[in-house]
Formats: structure tokens, sequence, C-alpha cells
């Protein structure tokens, strides 16, 4: 029980002293009874005054709570050098189950995911250990939410018993600073006992780039092998490409060798980084590793054929330089036979055409073609054509034909390999080529978005400059996408006749566009003040498509990691956007995989999970390559589709990590204001918590200023005090 | 033999007039006050020239643009010409001028007078100044593919050789305004006998025929930008240039 007061007591405190220098001169005049009534008087006035509250509290003596983490992953059921979850339940039976005298224990199990553990003998119970992870970090974070439901968790505190050999998502370092409890690690397993070299950890970007130099950093780690001198090969497809040496300087402390590649093909790669396994080593298993790396062109390189000088080909190269990742090579016809130059040769700046070398050997080393108003008639037999199909088709170059008098069916194209590879029928050589203004309206179409919203799109397209003379194209052929068509014109087909067309070719892409007078969109587009800005988007917009550029796409699917160990779980997001590039929160997914045996798999169970993302997830079971292909659309729409490949590895990290990692148990108690022990020496474990802690159980206030008591008691010696005056001839 | 000449005729006529959607057009400026067409029927003998020697498909007709209305936009190429100073160009004017090299348009100035900081030269670095307030005529570097557009130009000529050099304004990634000081167009002047106009100095027919390069150089560049400076072109272009001192010397 107690008395609380309110702040006032400072007041009383300073009307205390102003009263004793009352007292001291009443003092002297021998009137000290009178005094000392008074004193009292003012003293209960006072009380009375702050409002004095009687606290009643009623306390009880509690244990302090221990949790107990206990990880059963299956790297603590390996046998070598020693068989670690024996030695878990000898600690649990000599050492943790004895606090329960003093403390309230309570068993936790951990692997993947965290398990109560209702009473100690369930461990003992346990015959094999299955867990495929070890999450120290997520059992930690199920220990504070644990925590922060229990009122008494500043009077707990946590054992953790591990090898440490974490290999979970969620960091244990920056769970343990944040979980308000000391947390005590018993290390278990041996960090020194047997030669063992591992490749710890590799690093290298995604995404590397053709003829620039990408760097890989390889971690090794060696146990008993200090001043060893490792060799370590980085190997393409299981062939050496590189070998660097490496010196162990510290037992279980990383090493880092650098690997400097410079990878001259494209697309995906699979390296590896492997040590040779020597002949003490007690786990070779864990001497290689894997990687994918996604090599892309550095440049896109553009070869741009140009019949003659005109403003197309000056408008579209402006565009075309001003993006850094394209490399423009162009030949334009400054001069044909018939052109008579008055100077001599040497004064002229013109080069001849390499018609055979760029069509028979240079054209594979680009990526995009564009023939614009180009008749190949004067300079080259249609024969040498036949490289530009199978530059699309086979090596998935991209092709852009752009109009004129002298393009399409009218550039002689008709029964080349070039006519195979249009999107557009076309006509022979006497096709009609329309004179004229015309304004073209485009499809909704991704390549088409020039805006950020619908509304303004449209504005944009309806606002387009017209364009002046057009391929008369007899018809877009089937699967070919017409993305732009003028309506005043009917094709054979009595469709609006195709503008821009493309389609996808075997590996390539094919553009055809009926008009080479396009900068007129950039000038009449400047005109109403609006710049270049949507004629160079435009445009941009179509090259990105012709490379595939993945800016471009939809839907994007792809895995939460590349490579797995067996038995761990597959995430799957796929991202859908729709047409103006916004996420697509209402799309219908559809997710199959084709399993390692080739069985196709269909998910029902993808869930939504905001800002475009739809999620599902499997168990990596079996060994090899998953491929995941996603499909989206909604109504009739179709927004694309993707594919990611992801594989799973026959050994998992819990068959790897025989050994303790002592430094991130050390590491976790640190950060905990916890403390380590190794299992082997536990003669000093002390979890230094109070055993018992007293709680106040109930508290109760009653309030006792306006009790009657002080008022008698006022008035009583008030009435002393007249009193004593009056016999005292005071009055 | 007759029939033959005949049908040769008939298609350079059908040629002339069929012009194709992206036909070249001469397009000059016709403003106010002062003198805009100092050289009149240079562009029929530059049009002649162009079409003869280069595989540039040409109008022989000649646009006379004024920039009361949105016509300069159909012709990306736009020639100043001048001898004297003009009329201020309006607020509207300018603001055409200012959107019609925002859309990728490019301008020849041929200053016929010759005479810097006066008359037409004057009028012109005012009018450009509120076009481009943020930039000046600067010096055109000698290895501007301007000079190696179609042939390789070694002297900056006219009638004159006022400013052995050309100026420019640099705007939207390319050589927007090309300006000469020597009376260029002043070289192609004729009179109805066929006979050249003016005379050129100091250094005579020589001087001339540079000229005509310079001007073919200048429409090239007009038509198909910086691609000789691209590596393949470049390593030729040089290699010529070798050539060319070691036939000097």
């Amino acid at each position: 029980m107690k008395l609380e007061f309110n702040l006032w007591i400072i007041i009383f405190l300073i009307l205390i002293y102003f009263s004793l220098i009352y007292i001291r001169k009443f003092a002297e005049r021998n009137k000290l009874p009178l005094i000392i009534l008074r004193t009292l008087i003012f003293l209960l006035l006072v009380f009375v005054f702050l409002h004095p509250v009687l606290v009643k509290e009623e306390r009880k003596i509690k244990k302090s709570k221990v949790l107990v983490l206990v990880d059963v992953s299956k790297s603590m059921d390996i046998k070598y050098p020693f068989h670690k979850f024996s030695v878990v339940k000898d600690i649990l039976m000599n050492k943790i189950d004895k606090l329960k005298k003093d403390y309230n224990l309570m068993y936790f199990a951990f692997a993947g995911s965290t398990q109560r553990i209702v009473d100690v003998e369930q461990f003992f119970k346990m015959q094999k250990l299955e867990g495929k992870t070890t999450d120290i970090g997520n059992a930690l974070k199920e220990l504070k939410e644990e925590l922060l439901n229990n009122e008494d968790s500043a009077e707990s505190s946590v054992i953790l018993i591990s090898d440490g050999n974490h290999n979970g998502m969620v960091d244990p370092i920056e769970v343990a600073k944040s979980i308000g409890v000391p947390i005590y690690t018993i290390g278990v397993g041996s960090a020194k006992v047997g030669f063992d070299l591992e490749i710890s950890d590799v690093s290298v970007s995604d995404i590397a780039f053709r003829n620039t130099e990408t760097n890989i950093i390889v971690k090794v780690k060696g146990y008993n092998s200090v001043s060893k001198m490792v060799s370590v090969f980085l190997k393409k497809d299981k062939e050496i490409i590189s070998e660097k040496f490496v010196k162990i300087k510290e037992d279980g402390k990383e090493a880092e060798v650098r690997f400097n590649y410079v990878p001259v093909e494209t697309g995906k790669v699979r390296f590896q980084v492997t040590i040779p396994p020597m002949k003490d080593e007690i786990n070779k298993e864990n001497n290689t590793k894997e990687f994918d790396l996604n090599i892309l062109k550095e440049k896109v390189r553009i070869l741009y054929l140009s019949g003659s000088p005109n403003f197309e080909y000056r408008f579209l190269r402006q565009v075309l330089k001003t993006n850094p990742n394209y490399e423009v090579v162009s030949f334009i016809i400054l001069r044909s036979g018939e052109d008579i130059i008055p100077f001599p040769e040497n004064e002229l700046t013109l080069i001849p055409f390499p018609a055979t070398e760029l069509f028979t050997k240079e054209i594979f080393s680009f990526d995009i073609l564009v023939l614009e108003n180009f008749s190949y008639i004067k300079y080259f037999s249609p024969q040498l054509l036949s490289s530009v199909k199978d530059f699309v088709e086979k090596f998935g170059g991209a092709f852009v034909m752009i109009g004129g008098e002298e393009s399409y069916g009218r550039g002689g194209y008709k029964g080349t390999a070039i006519e195979e590879i249009l999107p557009v029928e076309i006509g022979g050589i006497d096709e009609e080529y329309i004179q004229g203004f015309f304004k073209v309206k485009p499809l909704e179409h991704p390549v088409n978005v020039i805006a950020d919203t619908k509304e303004e799109n449209e504005v944009i397209w309806n606002n387009l400059p017209e364009l002046e003379g057009c391929n008369k194209f007899i018809r877009a052929k089937k699967g070919a996408v017409v993305l732009a068509s003028r309506e005043d014109l009917k094709d054979a087909d009595g469709h609006s006749l195709p503008v821009i067309t493309i389609w996808q070719r075997g590996k390539g892409r094919v553009l055809a566009v009926g008009t080479n007078s396009t900068w007129r969109w950039s000038m009449g587009l400047a005109s109403m003040g609006k710049g270049s800005f949507y004629y160079s988007k435009y445009w941009h917009q179509l090259f990105k498509w012709l490379i595939n550029t993945p800016e471009l796409k939809q839907v994007n699917v792809l895995t939460d990691k590349k490579l797995y160990n067996k038995g761990e779980t597959i995430r799957v997001l796929v991202t859908v956007l729709n047409d103006y590039y916004q996420y697509e929160d209402n799309a219908i997914v559809d997710i199959k995989l084709k399993d390692p045996s080739g069985k196709i798999l269909s998910f029902n169970d993808i869930q939504y999970i905001g800002n475009g993302l739809y999620e599902c997830s499997i168990i990596g079971e079996d060994i090899g390559k998953y491929t995941f292909s996603a499909n989206s659309y909604k109504g009739s729409k179709s927004f694309g589709k993707d594919e990611v490949i992801a594989e799973v590895l026959p050994v998992s990290s819990e068959d790897k990590d025989v050994f303790l990692n002592e430094k991130l148990l050390q590491d976790i108690a640190e950060s905990s204001k916890g403390e380590y022990f190794n299992s082997k020496n536990l003669s000093s474990f002390n979890i230094k918590l109070k055993p018992v802690v007293e709680v106040i159980t109930s508290q109760g206030k009653y309030v006792i200023w306006d009790s009657p008591v002080f008022f008698i008691l006022i008035v009583l010696f008030l009435t002393v005090d007249w009193y004593l005056r009056r016999i005292s001839g005071l009055l | 033999m007759r029939v033959k000449i005949l049908f040769i005729f008939f298609l350079l006529n059908f040629t002339l007039v069929a012009y194709s959607s992206n036909t070249f057009y001469f397009a000059q400026l016709k403003y106010n006050g002062g003198n805009w067409d100092p050289n009149p029927d240079s562009w029929s003998e530059i049009y002649d020239f162009i079409v003869s020697t280069t595989n540039v498909h040409c109008a022989k007709e000649r646009k006379e643009i004024t920039l009361n209305n949105n016509e300069i936009f159909n012709y990306p190429f736009l020639v100043i010409s001048g001898d004297s100073e003009f009329n201020k160009f309006s607020d509207k004017e300018i603001e055409i001028l200012k959107r019609y090299f925002d859309g990728g348009g490019i301008c020849f100035i041929d200053d016929a007078s010759g005479i810097k900081d006066f008359g037409f030269d004057r009028a012109i670095k005012r009018e450009f100044s509120r076009i481009f307030p943020n930039s000046n005529f600067e010096r055109i570097k000698d290895n501007h593919a301007i000079f190696y557009a179609f042939y390789l130009i070694p002297q900056v000529v006219g009638t004159r050789v006022s400013v052995p050099y050309l100026e420019g304004i640099e705007y939207n990634n390319q050589m927007a305004v090309i300006y000469s000081h020597n009376d260029l167009f002043g070289i192609w002047a004729k009179d109805k006998l066929g006979n050249f106009l003016k005379d050129c100095s100091p250094y005579g027919e020589k001087q001339r025929f540079e000229g005509m390069k310079l001007t073919v150089n200048i429409f090239m560049y007009a038509l198909t930008g910086t691609y000789k400076l691209d590596a393949i072109h470049s390593q030729y272009i040089q290699r010529k240039i070798e050539e060319m001192r070691m036939l000097e010397k």
C-alpha cells in the first residue's frame, strides 16, 4: 500500500520552509502551543489540497521464462564427425531441463519453420531429422512475436541450440538485434575436425554484356587448411576457361578470388566454379557452385541501307543516334551509275557499296537490318537476299523495310526471300505507289502506346500530322499485326490498307512500314509546339519491339532464385502490366510447369499479392530443370506470355554443412547481449537471468482527501486555538 | 534515230514532273525588307547540278516560304539568303522558326554581301539571337561531317573568301544552322546565255568549283546528317585525305 501525491508536493515543501521561519519567530515569544496548533492546521489544509490517493497493490512471485529453441534440421542428423543431435539430447537432459526448477521453460523445434514442443521428452523421441532448411532468422522472428504477446517478456531469455548452418531467408543477426531479450547460443558440432575446402559463395551480376568485362567473385573457405594454396577453376559448360589461386589464411574465414571474364557469346550460359577435390577432404560436394549468366549484346547494331539521300533517313538516324545503346552503320546510295561527276574521283568521299560482303558475311554481326526505299536490283542478285531470311529466321535478327517508290514490289522483292519474311503480301515491279497525303489509324497495341494514359494516347494519335505517299500492299499476311492502317484505302480483302505491320518470323521479328515520310510526324508535331518527342518515342518503341526488349513485355515470370537445393520451395512470381504499362490487378494468370520428367502441371492456387503480382510455389523434390510458363489475359485481351527456367540441384546445403558455424552463433549472442557457449564446454553455462520475479497482479486506488476525519481535525484544532488564545488573554 | 531521241526526251520529262512524295525541294525564305533573293536563278543551276551528279531526288521547283503559315514544316531544309539588312521578324515568326528547329529542321544562310557585322549579317545575328537566346554562331570545325558529306572540302569559299570558314549553331544534336559569309550561291548565277554572272576572287574558276562542291555537301548534310563520320566511312575518308596531301606535295 502506498500514498500517491501529485506535483503539488513541491509547493508543499516550499510552504514548510516558510512555516519553519514563522515558528522560530513565535517561539521567541513563548507562544509555542499556539504555533504548534496553527502549524498543524496549516499542514492539514495543505494535505487536503494535495488530493492524496491511497494506492493498494498485490504482488506475486513468478518464475522467469526461458524459451529453448532447438535446431532439428537435417544437418543436425549428420553423423560425421559425431552425431550432433545426440549431443543436443544430452545438453537438453543434463543442462537445460534442469533449469525448470528455477525457470519456466518453453521448448521449440525449428528447421524451415518453428513448432512448439510441449515436453522435452518429445526431442528424445525424434528418430530422424528431416528439416530441409535451417532458418534461424525465421525461428527467432517467431519467438519475438511470442514474446511480444507476453507481458513478461522483459524477464525472459532465449537459448538457441544449433550448428549455426543457417540457410534460410531471414537474417538472424537482424532479428537478434531487435528481439529485446538475451539469446544464449549453444554451438553443437566441430569447427576443427577434418580437412575441407568449400566454395562458400559466388557473387556475380545476373546480366553481363558481350565484349564487356564482368567480375565473378568467388569466396573460398577452408578448414584445417591454413596456408594451403587452393586452385579455383572457372568453367563454362564444363570446359575450363580460367584458373586462379587463393591462399587460406584462417580456418573458417572466407578468402576471395576474382575472375575477370569477357563473354564473347550472347544468351544464357551456365558456369561452374570449382575446387578440385583433394585426397583427404571430408566433404567433396561443397567444392563446386554453378551459376547462370545472361549475356546480352553490349550494343544493338543496326545496318541501315537507304536507296537515296532523303529526309526519312536523316530523321530516323537522328532518333537512333540518341540511344547510346544503338550503333548505326549506314550505306546510302549517294550516286547512281547514271550520275556524272565533273570532279576527280579522289575528291569524292564515296565508298563502294560492299553488297556481297554485307549480305553474305557482315549481316550476321548486326542485330537489325533496315532497307529504306532501297532496290537491290542494280547492286546484286536476289540470291544474296536469302541470307536476310536466315538472319531473321535462324539467327533471330530483326528486319525493317521502309517504303518508298523503290521499295517492296517496286524494288523487285516479289519472289525473293525478302517477300517470304515480310508481314505483308506485295505486288510485282508494277506495284502501285499511292501519292498524296493521308492519316493513319492505330491499333490498340503496346507498341503504339506513346503516352501515359489511354486518353492522352488517343489525342496524340489523332493529332499526328499526315504522311505522304504509301506503298499499296495486297494485304497483311495471316499472323501479322497491323499496327497502323489508312482507312480511306482498302486492301485486297476490303480491310483498311496496312501501313505499319509487324510479325514474328522464326526466331526474329520483322517490321514493314509502307511509307518513307514519317519524318513529317516530327516536323508536323513541332509545328503544333510539341517538338519531335512523340515521333522519336514511336520509333524507339518499334525498335524496342524488334529487339524484343524486356521493357515492352507485359507478362514477366520469374523465380526467387535460379538454383535450388533439392527440397527447397520454388517461388514463382508473375507480373502483369496492361497496355499502358500499369499494374493489372484483374488479369487471369495461367501458370504451367514442365517438371524434370517432362510432365506438365497446372497451378490452381495462384494468389494475387498486389501491384500486378501473382504468386504460386512448389517444392523442388526432383532434380533437374523446372520450366514455368505464364500466360495472362483479361476477357479476350491477351497480355502475352513468358517463361522462366529454374534448376533443382541434387545436394541440399543441409547435406553439405558438416561443420559448426561458430561465428554466426557468436554474432547472434552478441547482437542480443547474450552469450555463446560451445557444447563441448558447458561447465560455465549460465543464463544470467533472475529465476524469480515479483509481479504486480492487481492494483487499487482510493481517494482520502475528502474524508470527514480531516475536516473534524481542522475544526478541532481551530477551536483549541481559539480557546488557548482566550485563556491567554490574546483575544 | 529521231524516234529514239524523242523517247529519251519523254522519259526525262516524266522523271522531272512525277515528283515522289519525298522529293527534295529548294525551299527559300521570303522575308520582309532587304533583298531575300540576291541570286534569283542560282537554285535552278544547283538543281541541275545535284540531279546530274548525285542520287538526290530533287524537284525543279523553288518553294518560296513565308513565315505567316506552317508551310515551312513541309521542308526540313531551308535556305535564307540576302545582301542587306531586313525587317525584324515578328514574335510569331520567331516562334515558328523555333518550332521548325525543334522538329529537326536545318537552315543554310548565305550572305551574298560578304560583309561581316554589317547589313545582312547584323540582321541575321539579331534574329537568330532571338531564336536561340543561349547559342551564338560558332566556327564549324574542319572535321565536321559537312566537309565530307559528298566531296572532300579543303576550303570554304563563295564568289569571295570573306570568311574562310562556315559558322553554325548546333541544336538538337545536329548543325541546325549553317552560315556562309562568302556569297556561295553567287557562284551558280548565270546570264541567259549560260555565262557565269559573278567572278570568283581571289582564286578564279578553281574557287568556283570548290564552291560547287561545298554547295552539294551542304545539301547532302541536310539529307543524310553525320553518317560520314561513322567509323566505316571515316577510315576511308581519312585515307583519301592522306592521298590528296600526297598528290599536293
